[in-house]
C-alpha cells in the first residue's frame, strides 16, 4: 500500500478510531496530541484498534511489539503506523 | 490576761458585775487569747508520691522501708524521648534513661471534672494539671469540698523551680498551639488556676528558692495566715521530671549507686525524684471553732540565707544553726521536747554532716543531752523531689505524728564518718519505733530544708491537739448519737466509674475511720460538691453503712438507676440540666425550673423537721434522699442549725485517669530545616487553623442528641469547628461551649473560625447560645432562612491505580483512606490461586482471590464498622443517605447503571449491576455527591453528581432488574469507630503479615503453580485445532483479564512493600508474557483468522511465561522468607 498524505492518514486514523471506540461523538472534540482513554480505549479496545489498524494500511505488529502507549494519540498512532510502513 | 480575768472575778464577788455577763466577757477574753495565737493547723493533706496515691499507702511504705526508686517506665520513656529529641543533641541509641523516684501517671488528669476540654488540657503543663487535682483532694480532705472555699479569703503558695520545659516544647514544635497553650504553661498560673476555679480572694503565688520551695511556700502560707491576709491557705508544692536521662540536667550530687544513703559513710549523694503535695492550712483557733479535722500542727517556722558562704551553692552550719534557733523561739518551745527532725538529708558526704553540725550547734544553747532526738530523711525512700521535697519531708513528719510511730530511714548501715553522732544530740532513725512521749508535752518534730540557693526553711510540728477533730469530747453537749438511728449518707461524682470508686475507697476506709457516723453523714453532705451522678443511702450505722455500698456495688449502678426506693434504703440517679427548648428528653434531664422546685421542697422539708424540733423522721428522710439523686440543690448545712458537728477525713474525689499529653505526631517544626523556618511556621499555622473542612476530616466528630439524629448542616459545621478548638471525638447537640472547656479565647477563635466561612457571629453571643442546637438556629435565623449548604464529606479521593476483586473495592478504598487508614492491608491479605473452574462454568481455568483473614477483622483492625444491608425493602433510601452523611458516615450503594444518565454505556441501554459511592448531598440543587466512572472496566472514577431521584431510581432498579451476584448487602453504611484513633498501619508490621502469609501458604501457592501447568498443558490442547480455540475463546481471554487484573494487583503491593527490585522485575517479566498472550488471543478473538504461526508464538510463550511464574515464586520464597 502506498503512503498517503498526512491528511488522508489522519482521515483514516479517525474513521478507525470511530469505528473502535466507544463512543465516537467524543471523537470530534479530540485535539491530534489529546489523551483517547477519556473515549474510553481499554487494554482490550486497544487491541482491536491494532487489528483494524494493522488490516486497514497492511502492517503487522508482533504481539510483544505492541504497547499502549503508541496508542494513546492521534499523532502517536499516525506516527507509528508511517514508521512501521517505512520499515516494510 | 489572767490579771484581766482575776479582775472579773473580783468584781462578780462584789457584786458589781452579774454573772451572766461575767460569763461571756471570760469567754470573749478566752477566744481573743486563741485567736492570737500562732499556732497553724494542717487540716487537710493530699499526696502523690513515687509509689503512693495517698496517704495511707504512703505510711505503708514508709513503716516497711520501702524504696521506691526504680527505672522509668516504658510508657514514661517513649513520653520522654520527644522531649529528649527537642532539647538535646542526644543520639537515640545514647540515651540512658536514669533511675528515680518516678510517679505513674503524671500523663493522666480529669480534664473533664475541671470543665477543661480534652485539648487544652493535653496542651497543659503536666506540674499545673498534677498540682490542681492534689489541691482538690486537699480542700475536699478537710472537708471544705462544693461551695464551702468559694469566695473565702484563701491564699495559695507552692512551690516551683521548674523551667517550663513542656510550654517550650509546644513553642518549638507547635507554635500554632501557642495561643492554647500559654495559660496552662505559666507556672504562676499552677496557683492562679485553683484561686480562679474556686473564686479563692486571698494571695495566689508561687515561691521558687531552688529545693526549698515548698517548705518555703508553707512558711509564707502561715505568715499570711497569723496576719490575717488570708483566713485559711492551700500550701505545696509540685515536681515532675520530663527527662530523667544520665548525664542531663545533674548538679553533681547525683549517687551513683542510685541510692539516698542519707547520714551513712557509703553516702555519695542523691536521686531526683517527682511528687506533689498539697496541704490546706488554716489558724489553729479558728478550726478548732469550726471543728475542722486536724492532721497536725504547725507551730512555728523560720527562713533565713546563707549569705556570703563558702559557695553559692554550698550548706552552711553557722545559717542552718541560727535558722533552727529562730524556728524554736517562734514556735515557743523548748528544744529538748523535739523528739525527731525530718533532715534535708540529701545523702552527700559534705552536706549530711554539716546539717547534723548545725543542729548540734543549734542544741548546745539549750542543752547538753545527748542522742534524744531522731533523724531521718524521707529522700532515703523516694529521691530528692526538688522544689517539692520540703512538702514531702513535711507530709513524712505529719504521717508519723497522726500514726505516732517513727518510721526507718533507709540505707543506713554505718554512721558517715565525719558526724560524731555519739557526741550529738540526734540518732538516726533506722527501724520502725513507736514513737514515745512523757505526758508532758506533745509530740514534736523539726522539717529541714535547704536551698542550693541558699535560703533555709525550718518548721516546728506538733501533733494535733486531742480536742476538734477526735469524737469524744464533743459529743456530750450534742444530741445524743444513738448507734441505731438512720442517717443520710450521699455520695456522689461526675460518672458513674468515678462514683463507684468513691464507693470502694469508703468500703475500704471506713473499717478504721476516726470519728462518728453522725459526723460521717455531716462531712459527706456539707463537705463535698454534689455532681450529677448521686447516690443516697440510709444507714443506722458505719458497718450498715459499708453492707450496703457493697450491696449497692454487687446490685451494679445501672441496676438502681431510678429503681423505685427498695426499702433497702438506697437510691442512685443520674441527671442533667437541659433547656427547655429541647424537644425530646431523655430519663434523668431536667430543667432547670424543675430542679428548683425539687431544691425548694427540699428546703421545706428540712424547714418543717427543724420547727417541729425532732429532726427529719423516716420519710423525710426517705424523701430527702429522693429529692437529692433527682437533682436538688439541698442546703445540708440548714439540716445541723443548732448542733456542733465535726468534720471527718474521708475519701475524696476519684478523678478519672485520662491521658492528657502533648502529641508528638502533631509537630510541625523539625530542626533540620532551620532556614525554611518561618516557612514551616507558615505551614503550621494554615494547617492548624480550624478550617471548616479540614476539622471535619481530621476529627470527623459524631454529633448525638436528637432523637431522629438528623442534623443541619449548619449544626455539622459548628461541631466539626468544636471538635477541633475542644479536641473532642463527640458531641451532643445541647452540650454547653463552656462546659467542654470552650473559654474566652475559645469563643474568639470561634468567631473567626465562622468569619473566615462567611458566617456571621459574634463571639459575645456564644454565652448566650452556648449549645450547638441554640448557636446554630441562632445563625440561621440570622441569615434569614435556614442555611442549605452541601454537605460534602472531606477527603474523598476517587482510587483509579487499580480493580482489585470488584467494584466494590473502587468504592470503599477512598473511604478508607478519607478515615486515614490504607488500603494495603486488604490488598496484602489475598492468595491469588489459580484453580480449575467450575465444570458448569463457562471458564475452564480461572484465578481466585483467597482471603486469609476475614473482612471483617481488617476493617475491625482500622476501626471501622461496615453495616451491609441485605436489601432496600421499602425504607426511605434518599433519608437514609442523608442521615448517614450528617452522621459522617459514607454510603456505599449497589445500583443498576441503567438508571445512571451519565453512564454512557448502559443508560436506558442494558442493566449492569455497579457498586456507587456517596459522599455528599446538596439539598438545595437536590443532587448527590458520588464516585463513578462513566463506564464499565475504565479506570476513570471521579467525581460526580446525581440527582437524588435518580440515584433512588438506580438503588430500586439494582432490586428489581440487577443479577445481585454479589452477596453481603444491598447497601453499606461505614462509620469510624467513634474515639477510636484513626490507624495507619507501619510498613513493617505489613511486611511481616504478607512474609507469614508466604510462609504459612507455601505449599498453596505451589499447588496453585501446578495448576497453572495444567492451564497452559490445556490451552495447548485446545489451541491446536481452530475449532477448539473458537470454542473456547472467551473463556480464556475473560480468564486472562482476570489474571491480569490479579497481577496489578500484585505488582501494587510488591511495589507498596518492597518497592523497585529484583523481585518486582521477575514480576514485571511474568506480565508481559501474560500481556503478549492476552494480546494474540484477542486478535484471534476479533479476527478469527487462525495463522499457525501466530498461535504457535503464543504456545510458545506459555512456556516462556510458566518459567517465570517458578522463578518468580522461588525469588519471593528466598527473599522473603527467614530459613
Amino acid at each position: 500500500m502506498t503512503i498517503e498524505t498526512k491528511d488522508e492518514l489522519r482521515q483514516k486514523v479517525m474513521d478507525l478510531l470511530r469505528d473502535n471506540v466507544d463512543e465516537p461523538a467524543l471523537l470530534d472534540k479530540c485535539g491530534p496530541d489529546d489523551d483517547l482513554s477519556a473515549l474510553g480505549i481499554n487494554s482490550l479496545t486497544f487491541i482491536k484498534l491494532v487489528i483494524a489498524t494493522e488490516m486497514e494500511f497492511g502492517v503487522s505488529w508482533n504481539d510483544e511489539d505492541l504497547d499502549f502507549r503508541n496508542f494513546s494519540t492521534i499523532n502517536q498512532i499516525m506516527n507509528y503506523i508511517r514508521l512501521n510502513q517505512s520499515e516494510e | 490576761m489572767d490579771k484581766l480575768a482575776s479582775q472579773i472575778f473580783e468584781q462578780v464577788a462584789k457584786g458589781q458585775l452579774d454573772e451572766k455577763a461575767a460569763l461571756q466577757l471570760l469567754r470573749t477574753l478566752k477566744e481573743q487569747q486563741t485567736t492570737e495565737s500562732k499556732e497553724i493547723a494542717i487540716i487537710g493533706l493530699s499526696l502523690r508520691m513515687p509509689g503512693a496515691d495517698h496517704i495511707e499507702q504512703f505510711w505503708d511504705n514508709l513503716t516497711q522501708g520501702l524504696d521506691s526508686i526504680g527505672p522509668l517506665s516504658e510508657e514514661r520513656q517513649r513520653d520522654s524521648l520527644s522531649f529528649i529529641r527537642t532539647f538535646t543533641q542526644l543520639p537515640a541509641d545514647g540515651i540512658q534513661f536514669s533511675h528515680g523516684g518516678f510517679m505513674q501517671d503524671i500523663d493522666k488528669f480529669d480534664y473533664a471534672f475541671f470543665n477543661l476540654s480534652p485539648k487544652e488540657a493535653s496542651l497543659m503543663d503536666p506540674n499545673q494539671r498534677l498540682f490542681l487535682q492534689a489541691a482538690w483532694e486537699a480542700i475536699e480532705d478537710a472537708g471544705y469540698g462544693g461551695s464551702r472555699i468559694q469566695g473565702s479569703k484563701t491564699g495559695v503558695y507552692i512551690g516551683y523551680a521548674d523551667w517550663p520545659a513542656y510550654g517550650q516544647y509546644i513553642t518549638k514544635n507547635q507554635p500554632s498551639q501557642i495561643p492554647m497553650a500559654s495559660i496552662g504553661n505559666t507556672p504562676s498560673i499552677i496557683a492562679g488556676r485553683i484561686a480562679y476555679m474556686l473564686d479563692l480572694q486571698g494571695p495566689a503565688l508561687l515561691v521558687d528558692t531552688a529545693c526549698s520551695s515548698s517548705l518555703v511556700a508553707v512558711h509564707l502560707a502561715c505568715m499570711a495566715l497569723r496576719n490575717a491576709e488570708c483566713e485559711m491557705a492551700i500550701a505545696g508544692g509540685v515536681k515532675v521530671c520530663l527527662m530523667p536521662v544520665d548525664g542531663l540536667f545533674e548538679i553533681g550530687i547525683e549517687s551513683a549507686n542510685r541510692r539516698t544513703s542519707a547520714f551513712d559513710d557509703s553516702s555519695d549523694g542523691t536521686v531526683w525524684g517527682e511528687g506533689t503535695v498539697a496541704l490546706l492550712l488554716k489558724p489553729l483557733s479558728q478550726a478548732l471553732r469550726d471543728q475542722d479535722p486536724i492532721h497536725a500542727v504547725i507551730r512555728g517556722s523560720a527562713i533565713n540565707q546563707d549569705g556570703t558562704s563558702v559557695g553559692l551553692t554550698a550548706p552552711n552550719a553557722a545559717s542552718q544553726e541560727k535558722l533552727l534557733i529562730r524556728a524554736w523561739k517562734d514556735a515557743g518551745v523548748h528544744p529538748e521536747t523535739i523528739g525527731y527532725i525530718e533532715a534535708h538529708g540529701t545523702g552527700t558526704k559534705l552536706g549530711d554532716p554539716i546539717e547534723t553540725d548545725g543542729i548540734r550547734r543549734a542544741f548546745r544553747h539549750y542543752t547538753k543531752r545527748k542522742q534524744f532526738c531522731a533523724i531521718g530523711s524521707v529522700k532515703s525512700n523516694i529521691g530528692h523531689l526538688d522544689a517539692a521535697s520540703g512538702v514531702a519531708g513535711l507530709a513524712k513528719a505529719i504521717v508519723s505524728l497522726k500514726y505516732k510511730k517513727l518510721p526507718p530511714t533507709l540505707h543506713f548501715t554505718r554512721p558517715n564518718r565525719n558526724i560524731p553522732f555519739e557526741s550529738l544530740p540526734l540518732y538516726v532513725s533506722d527501724r520502725l519505733e513507736p514513737w514515745e512521749t512523757n505526758e508532758e508535752h506533745p509530740r514534736r518534730c523539726g522539717v529541714s530544708s535547704f536551698g542550693f540557693s541558699g535560703t533555709n526553711c525550718h518548721l516546728v510540728l506538733e501533733e494535733a491537739p486531742l480536742i476538734g477533730g477526735s469524737t469524744a469530747d464533743t459529743k456530750q453537749d450534742q444530741e445524743p448519737d444513738l448507734g441505731d438511728q438512720p442517717r443520710l449518707t450521699v455520695l456522689s461524682a461526675k460518672s458513674r466509674p468515678a462514683l463507684e470508686r468513691l464507693m470502694h475507697a469508703y468500703i475500704h476506709r471506713l473499717p478504721e475511720l476516726d470519728g462518728s457516723f453522725a459526723d460521717l453523714c455531716f462531712t459527706a453532705q456539707t463537705g463535698r460538691g454534689h455532681y450529677s451522678c448521686r447516690l443516697a443511702i440510709i444507714a443506722d450505722g458505719i458497718s450498715s453503712l459499708r453492707d450496703k455500698l457493697s450491696a449497692a456495688l454487687e446490685a451494679g449502678l445501672e441496676k438502681l438507676k431510678d429503681a423505685a426506693e427498695s426499702g433497702e434504703g438506697i437510691l442512685y440517679s443520674e441527671h442533667r440540666t437541659t433547656s427547655g427548648r429541647r424537644e425530646k428528653r431523655q430519663q434523668g434531664e431536667y430543667t432547670s425550673d424543675e430542679l428548683k422546685t425539687r431544691s425548694e421542697a427540699a428546703h421545706q422539708l428540712i424547714q418543717q423537721a427543724a420547727s417541729s424540733g425532732a429532726g427529719l423522721d423516716m420519710a423525710g428522710i426517705e424523701e430527702l434522699a429522693r429529692l437529692y439523686v433527682q437533682g436538688a440543690a439541698v442546703n445540708w448545712e440548714e439540716l445541723y442549725e443548732g448542733q456542733r458537728r465535726s468534720k471527718l477525713h474521708l475519701p475524696v474525689y476519684s478523678f478519672e485517669p485520662s491521658r492528657c499529653w502533648i502529641d508528638s505526631a502533631a509537630d510541625t517544626y523539625t530542626a533540620w530545616s532551620m532556614p525554611m523556618a518561618a516557612e514551616s511556621y507558615k505551614e503550621a499555622g494554615a494547617a492548624s487553623s480550624a478550617s471548616l473542612n479540614r476539622s471535619a476530616a481530621d476529627n470527623a466528630p459524631m454529633l448525638k442528641g436528637r432523637a431522629d439524629s438528623s442534623y443541619t448542616s449548619t449544626e455539622l459545621r459548628l461541631a466539626a469547628l468544636w471538635a477541633d478548638l475542644l479536641g473532642l471525638k463527640e458531641i451532643d447537640i445541647d452540650d454547653d461551649f463552656f462546659e467542654l472547656g470552650g473559654n474566652s479565647i475559645l469563643a474568639i477563635r470561634f468567631e473567626v473560625e465562622l468569619e473566615q466561612a462567611g458566617i456571621p457571629f459574634e463571639s459575645e453571643q456564644l454565652y448566650r447560645y452556648s449549645t450547638i442546637r441554640e448557636a446554630a438556629a441562632y445563625i440561621e435565623q440570622q441569615s434569614g432562612e435556614s442555611v442549605i449548604s452541601p454537605v460534602v464529606l472531606p477527603n474523598i479521593e476517587p482510587f483509579n491505580d487499580l480493580y482489585y476483586r470488584n467494584c466494590f473495592y473502587n468504592s470503599f478504598f477512598p473511604v478508607v483512606k478519607h478515615f486515614g487508614g490504607s488500603i494495603l492491608p486488604y490488598l496484602i491479605n489475598d492468595l491469588l490461586l489459580y484453580q480449575q473452574a467450575d465444570p458448569e462454568g463457562t471458564q475452564a481455568y480461572e484465578l481466585c482471590y483467597e482471603e486469609i483473614e476475614p473482612q471483617e477483622t481488617l476493617f475491625a483492625q482500622m476501626n471501622l464498622s461496615v453495616q451491609p444491608r441485605p436489601a432496600y425493602g421499602d425504607i426511605d433510601i434518599k433519608q437514609m443517605i442523608i442521615h448517614n452523611l450528617s452522621q459522617g458516615n459514607p454510603v456505599i450503594v449497589w445500583v443498576d447503571c441503567y438508571e445512571i444518565p451519565f453512564r454512557s454505556d448502559a443508560y436506558q441501554k442494558q442493566h449492569v449491576d455497579h457498586t456507587l459511592l456517596v459522599y455528599g448531598f446538596d439539598r438545595g440543587t437536590e443532587m448527590f455527591h458520588i464516585i463513578e466512572h462513566d463506564r464499565r472496566e475504565n479506570l476513570s472514577y471521579k467525581p460526580c453528581l446525581i440527582a437524588f431521584e435518580d440515584l433512588v431510581r438506580a438503588c430500586r432498579g439494582y432490586e428489581t432488574q440487577g443479577q445481585q451476584q454479589e452477596q453481603g448487602g444491598a447497601y453499606y453504611i461505614i462509620q469510624h469507630q467513634p474515639g477510636a484513633p484513626y490507624r495507619e498501619p507501619e510498613l513493617d508490621e505489613l511486611r511481616q503479615r504478607f512474609e507469614s502469609h508466604l510462609t504459612q501458604h507455601r505449599h498453596r501457592l505451589q499447588e496453585s503453580l501446578a495448576i497453572l501447568q495444567q492451564f497452559a498443558a490445556w490451552f495447548i490442547e485446545v489451541s491446536s485445532t481452530e475449532a477448539s480455540l473458537k470454542q473456547h475463546i472467551d473463556s480464556i481471554i475473560e480468564t486472562l483479564n482476570q489474571v491480569l487484573n490479579a497481577k496489578q494487583v500484585e505488582a501494587y503491593r510488591l511495589t507498596a512493600l518492597y518497592g523497585e527490585g529484583a523481585i518486582l522485575a521477575a514480576h514485571h517479566e511474568c506480565v508481559e508474557h501474560w500481556e503478549t498472550i492476552r494480546k494474540g488471543l484477542v486478535r484471534f478473538f476479533y479476527v478469527p483468522v487462525y495463522q499457525t504461526e501466530r498461535i504457535e508464538a503464543i504456545q510458545a510463550k506459555w512456556e516462556q511465561l510458566l518459567t517465570a511464574e517458578q522463578q518468580f515464586l522461588s525469588q519471593l520464597f528466598n527473599e522473603l522468607q527467614p530459613i
